[in-house]
């Protein structure tokens, strides 16, 4: 599909960086970890936070430095396009166990090149063996926490194989103070400090690391450009010619020294990306609100004349294709609960400023432009709505986004994201400038300091230890609590009470499993990105120590949200409510996974389901994560209070196979709800119901955020009207409370998919000549019609989570 | 008490807005295209999907102990308190988008007594109401009618009374006499003519009602509906048949036909379906 909204040469660079781009197979990159593994060998008995600072600088002086064809940002974490980077330190053992199998396995695959296997087996395992951090965690890891983790109530390793991520770093501090202002910063900082002192000499130790750390950005940003002036003296066409020598005058410039213009702001600011992903693999290094940052910079060279707003659009496009670049290494388990490489490199256009102004500019617009002219899976475009503020111009360019149907953006409502901040203990002042990050979770540039999902908590499972006594369907084991035989749960409050300390249980096993990764984690400082976070500099601490202005607990992610709304609701309503079912008979059937009991499974079926707006079910939604929330913020860790969150990433298909039949009907082994959202197929009334239901949550206490995913048929967006009304949609959303959502647009595949598992859509709408109806429900030579008369969309598939 | 067979949440294109349609059930008319046979009958009624039928050897003709599944109640009564009940459920919608109740069918002026308590209803809430009509019915009853709706929409589905006897089974003076009273007032209007090639798509019928229309309200907005086939399943169901097997619906072509001849009359002319085809 051709770019549009920029000229066509602008348009023809983008298709031959894309195109490199989508034709690269990802291949495992051990370059970083050889040169990490040297610098280690070489600096034997200096403090932890030393090696760390000197092995980054190391890397910087010694990786591989390359530009592209065609492009205008520059930079790169590894040597490779599409290459999986490996934290040695974090979790060489990951690709130990996978080395035969990292090409083969079922999500994202990596190639691995015999050289680098050689590397891998010759120099780095040898010396990481019984070092890094996953080891740590698998030796401490608690017969509780395992029996959770084993029994597939739990997901809790992936703070263990990779590194931090799910942070936002201050790129704004950094950009506008280049390298040497922070240096200067850590100087005053040093000089106040008397080695006598107890305490000064480990704060010595750690300044000089980020010194040291400081020094190697600026190595490696001169050896970028030198690359780029030896390829100028190369290039016979002048017009790349003049290209690159901007590249080698940028790359001398920044990030040394403040940006002067927007093209530099840029490169600042992906050195800086490019740099703390190289210190540690890792997801969700969010770029935050791109749209504030730089704006100041856009500003400045349109009033001056250095820029035109095509010229500008085209650096970002240039910039979009940097981000899809990076690919996620994780290991085979991790990648089935986030699989597609996922770098969740949330980007946020919109919200309000630190004035409480609609913050929406220029640049807004061409961030999300940019998102439409490249389509490609990264960054992960998230939009603050601000409903009282931003414009309906806004809203409406967003509404188109969402019309091309990449799942982009993430759309959050602005009011509730503020509240999540606050509710993590940020004074209003400071959340005002809150920025989605990873999936949906709340952060705050520069400032806050968390794992924001560390462990999923799978709901299903927590429903079937409260019907099976605390074991596991699947395998037996006793996993969670003896809440008692259901059989003698007289009364609905007797099983209310079983459920809700079969919840207490398994959310206190996590906490303790949490505490004990925070313990872990003090072992992994990071430098690099400790260097944009001011309160890091002024206390001597690093991030992973404390060190940031905010600490919170980490996040506690729930689910299977509508397997347990809807479990619940049926027995309530069948087994204490009309008593049509007897708790025997219903825990026989799940036992039989409803085989010759089709009767049970048309009962629990037509139970109240949530998402049809009926507050049968969705009462419970209000109680049961009243509660939920209530539990796990009851509890602290040393950084803070533990903090609530519902996204599934992909996890709730891995998860649906731990878990065997239950209550709601959905048969064993079949994915759980993601997110909010209602279970497959059981939401009947359309859109507005399902978001009457959705607001049940209390979306402002699960402070790491919700996630709600829908799907809707082009041709509700075909017209004008259409997207009028979607507009008006959202706008509802904001009224109701409910913090995110994010569009699936329907196209052919998905309507043949629908047409073969009808029970799986049976919500979906589609637009009819003068009518909208559900697609299932249409005979099948009209849905032939439809799916024939649906445009195939050839966008590049979009990640979101 | 009223009889309606279905309601649906957010439709966008019965009336400003996004809306609540309420489908009531029975319709004076029998129009060969009608996409939504179930709506027709007055009465309680039973469709049967032949495919999930298991063929029991004595049917027990009650949809809730259907072991296939296979039978499906179509209609129930309502009181007016209970519809609004049911509607405002989705008044969140409308506050943001200057929506509203949509009264289909059907035909809803088939059941005036209901219709009027339903609306009074409405409007001392402040809910914008919206009507789907054909305008087969007395002038009082429209009349009464208007008091409560802020926007109607009309089909005329042919200008020539024997044509439209032949495609409806009701003849159109009344039709007619009710639109030109509606044309006259300053009630918002949307007019709608399903486009049934070989039916009604002649260019006599339609320069007539482009004539009509410009007559009567000058600007007035004329959306023209490309005819589809998308109730024909409903008919087996229902056990009955569908009139116009071998109709196609109205190509690109003849859609654009159709608009260029209406556009020669001082009227607002759009389309809706047929884009694709």
């Amino acid at each position: 599909m051709a770019s549009a909204g920029i000229n066509p040469k602008a348009a023809d660079r983008i298709e031959k960086l894309k195109e490199k781009l989508l034709t690269t197979y990802p291949e495992i990159d051990l370059e970083d970890a050889k040169i990490l593994t040297e610098s280690f060998l070489e600096t034997q008995g200096e403090p932890l936070v030393t090696r760390k600072a000197k092995a980054f600088r190391k890397q910087c002086s010694e990786k591989t430095v390359r530009i592209w064809d065609h492009e205008l940002i520059v930079g790169n974490s590894g040597s490779k396009i599409r290459g999986g980077i490996l934290s040695a330190d974090v979790c060489w053992s990951v690709l130990n166990r996978e080395l035969d199998t990292i090409n083969t396995r079922a999500y994202d695959k990596f190639h691995l090149l015999p050289e680098d296997r050689q590397t891998f087996v010759d120099l780095i395992r040898p010396y990481w063996k019984g070092r890094s951090s996953y080891e740590e965690w698998l030796a401490r890891i608690p017969s509780d926490v395992a029996a959770l983790r084993d029994n597939g109530a739990l997901y809790i390793d992936k703070k263990a194989v990779r590194g931090w991520g799910e942070v936002t770093a201050g790129y704004e501090w950094f950009i506008n103070n280049g390298v040497e202002g922070i240096v200067a910063k850590i100087t005053e900082e040093k000089s106040k400090l008397d080695a006598t002192r107890p305490g000064d000499y480990e704060k010595e130790i750690y300044l000089d690391a980020l010194l040291t750390v400081a020094e190697g950005m600026v190595i490696l940003a001169g050896r970028y450009a030198d690359e780029a002036d030896r390829l100028a003296g190369l290039e016979a066409d002048p017009a790349r010619k003049q290209e690159l020598l901007k590249i080698a005058e940028n790359c001398r410039h920044v990030p040394e020294k403040p940006a002067r213009t927007f093209q530099e702001a840029l490169q600042s600011f992906y050195f800086y990306q490019v740099c703390i992903f190289m210190e540690q693999n890792a997801a969700a290094y969010n770029p935050g609100r791109m749209d504030q940052y730089m704006y100041p910079y856009y500003k400045a060279d349109l009033e001056e004349g250095r820029i035109t707003p095509d010229q500008a659009q085209e650096l970002l496009n240039c910039l979009w294709v940097k981000f899809s670049e990076q690919c996620l290494f994780q290991d085979a388990k991790s990648a089935e609960y986030a699989s597609g490489y996922p770098m969740f490199q949330n980007l946020c256009a919109g919200g309000v400023d630190l004035q409480g102004r609609d913050a929406v500019n220029d640049l807004s617009y061409m961030i999300l432009q940019a998102t439409m002219d490249t389509q490609l899976y990264q960054p992960s475009l998230s939009v603050r709505y601000n409903m009282a503020k931003n414009p309906n111009s806004f809203l409406r360019k967003i509404v188109e986004l969402i019309r091309m149907g990449t799942g982009f953006p993430a759309f959050h409502n602005d009011e509730v994201g503020i509240r999540m901040l606050m509710n993590k203990g940020i004074p209003l002042r400071e959340a005002l400038g809150w920025n989605p990050g990873g999936c949906v979770e709340t952060n705050l540039a520069g400032k806050l300091r968390a794992y924001s999902a560390l462990a999923d908590i799978n709901l299903g499972s927590v429903v079937e230890y409260v019907l099976l006594d605390g074991k596991c369907r699947k395998t037996g084991a006793q996993a969670g609590a003896r809440t008692g035989n259901p059989l003698d749960f007289k009364t609905w409050a007797d099983f209310e009470k079983a459920l809700k300390e079969q919840l207490h249980y398994v959310i206190k096993v996590v906490v303790k499993a949490s505490h004990i990764i925070d313990e872990i984690c003090m072992n992994r400082p990071v430098p690099a990105l400790s260097l944009s976070f001011e309160e890091c500099i002024t206390s001597a601490k690093d991030y992973a120590w404390g060190g940031a202005k905010y600490n919170t607990g980490n996040g506690i992610i729930c689910i299977g949200v509508a397997d347990l709304i809807n479990s619940v609701a049926a027995i309530r309503y069948l087994v204490y409510g009309t008593k049509q079912l007897t708790m025997a008979r219903l825990l026989e059937a799940l036992d039989a996974d409803f085989a010759g009991y089709e009767d049970v499974l048309k009962l629990c079926a037509d139970a109240p389901k949530y998402g049809n707006d009926d507050p049968r079910a969705d009462d419970l939604a209000a109680d049961l994560f009243t509660f939920i929330a209530d539990e796990i913020e009851s509890y602290r860790s040393k950084f803070g209070t533990m903090t609530p969150g519902i996204l599934p990433v992909s996890g709730n298909t891995p998860f649906g196979v731990e878990v065997g039949a239950l209550p709601s009907g959905r048969r064993a082994w079949k994915p759980l709800a993601d997110g909010v959202s209602p279970n497959g197929g059981t939401d009947f009334n359309g859109p507005s119901a399902v978001l009457k239901s959705v607001a049940y949550i209390p979306h402002d206490r699960f402070v790491q955020g919700t996630l709600l995913n829908m799907k809707i048929a082009p041709e509700m967006l075909e017209t004008d009207n259409g997207i009028t009304q979607l507009m008006a949609l959202l706008k509802s959303l904001c009224s109701l409370g409910v913090y995110h959502v994010q569009f699936n647009v329907v196209d052919q595949a998905k309507l043949i998919e629908a047409q073969k598992h009808p029970e799986e859509y049976k919500g979906l709408l589609v637009r009819v000549a003068g009518y909208t109806a559900y697609f299932v429900e249409l005979g099948k030579d009209v849905q032939d019609e439809i799916i024939a008369r649906t445009v195939q969309t050839e966008a590049t598939s979009a990640v979101s989570c | 008490m009223g009889i309606i067979f279905r309601i649906a949440h957010y439709t966008i294109h019965d009336g400003p807005g996004i809306r609540t349609t309420v489908f009531l059930k029975g319709c004076p008319a029998r129009c060969l295209w009608c996409c939504s046979p179930e709506s027709q009958l007055a009465g309680l009624e039973m469709a049967k999907k032949e495919d999930r039928c298991l063929s029991c050897v004595s049917c027990c003709e009650d949809p809730d102990k259907c072991p296939g599944e296979a039978l499906e109640k179509i209609g129930r009564f309502v009181s007016p308190e209970e519809l609004l009940k049911e509607v405002q459920r989705d008044a969140p919608f409308w506050r943001r988008s200057g929506g509203g109740v949509t009264l289909s069918g059907g035909e809803p002026l088939m059941q005036p007594e209901f219709l009027f308590a339903f609306l009074a209803l409405c409007k001392s809430r402040h809910i914008h109401t919206a009507i789907e009509t054909c305008l087969f019915c007395r002038r009082e009853t429209l009349e009464k009618a208007m008091e409560f709706l802020d926007f109607i929409q009309f089909d005329l589905k042919a200008m020539d009374s024997g044509l439209h006897r032949e495609l409806t089974g009701l003849g159109n003076e009344a039709i007619l006499e009710n639109a030109r009273f509606l044309l006259a007032s300053d009630k918002p209007l949307l007019v709608r003519i399903p486009l049934v090639p070989g039916c009604n798509d002649g260019e006599e019928n339609l320069r007539a009602l482009g004539s009509f229309l410009g007559a009567h309200r000058p600007g007035v907005e004329l959306e023209i509906l490309a005819y589809h086939r998308m109730g024909t399943g409903r008919y087996e169901e229902l056990g009955r048949k569908y009139a116009l097997p071998d109709t196609k619906p109205p190509t690109r072509e003849e859609m654009e036909r159709a608009e260029r001849i209406l556009k020669e009359y001082p009227i607002k002319v759009t389309r809706q379906g047929g884009q694709r085809l």
